[in-house]
């Protein structure tokens, strides 16, 4: 699975910090799903849509 | 109990109370220390981490798998070293108290510490940045 969450983070300018705290996870995690080490469990991906405002499909896509 | 608790206690357990126990008390065997390691080191490996997320649990489990393989196969070597063979009546001569294989007290430190190994070196490799940026984003 490949996933813009790189993208979407930076369009909001945001650290990896930042955006694992407001997931309520840890740095490393975001850093595992960006790099693409490990695809969220689904509600992790729709918290993670549900903060950037945007479909699941569109974050996410199946490789 | 904290999480942060349950793992100093296990620490301790491991790197202080086993030791003193084991020097302090006449004629103390290995198996009885060993019991003592292995509890130190589950406590260690099963508290929760400070941010205790689901990749956290992905990569215990993970570690844990991986751990059981690679110390039941090395348990199985080393047996096998000890006594040349697979026979289980010459695993302990309970007559001379000598023990020829490893116990399970033996095998759950192994699996405990490379299950340790293996989480902490995954943790370590999440948290480095695969490009050149460093996964930092610019403002």
């Amino acid at each position: 699975m490949t996933n813009r969450l790189r993208e979407l983070r930076a369009s909001k300018a945001w650290s990896q910090g930042e955006l694992a705290s407001r997931l309520g996870v840890s740095r490393q995690t975001i850093n595992a799903i960006e790099t693409g080490k490990y695809d969220p469990s689904l509600p992790l991906a729709f918290g993670i849509a549900r903060l950037f405002g945007r479909p699941i499909e569109e974050i996410f896509q199946d490789r | 109990m904290s999480s942060a608790t349950t793992k100093r206690l296990g620490a301790a357990i491991v790197l202080v109370l086993a030791p003193a126990l084991h020097a302090a008390i006449p004629g103390s065997s290995w198996i009885r220390t060993s019991a003592a390691v292995a509890a130190g080191l589950m406590m260690i490996f099963f508290s929760r981490e400070r941010i205790h997320d689901e990749r956290v649990q992905d990569l215990k489990f993970k570690a844990l798998n991986g751990a059981f393989s690679v110390s039941f196969t090395l348990t199985l070597m080393v047996n096998w070293f000890l006594n040349r063979g697979f026979d289980a009546r010459r695993d302990f001569d309970g007559a001379t108290g000598v023990q020829r294989s490893i116990s399970a007290f033996d095998l759950i430190v192994l699996t405990m510490v490379v299950a340790l190994g293996l989480f902490h070196f995954w943790r370590f490799q999440d948290a480095a940045p695969s490009s050149p940026d460093g996964g930092k984003v610019s403002v």
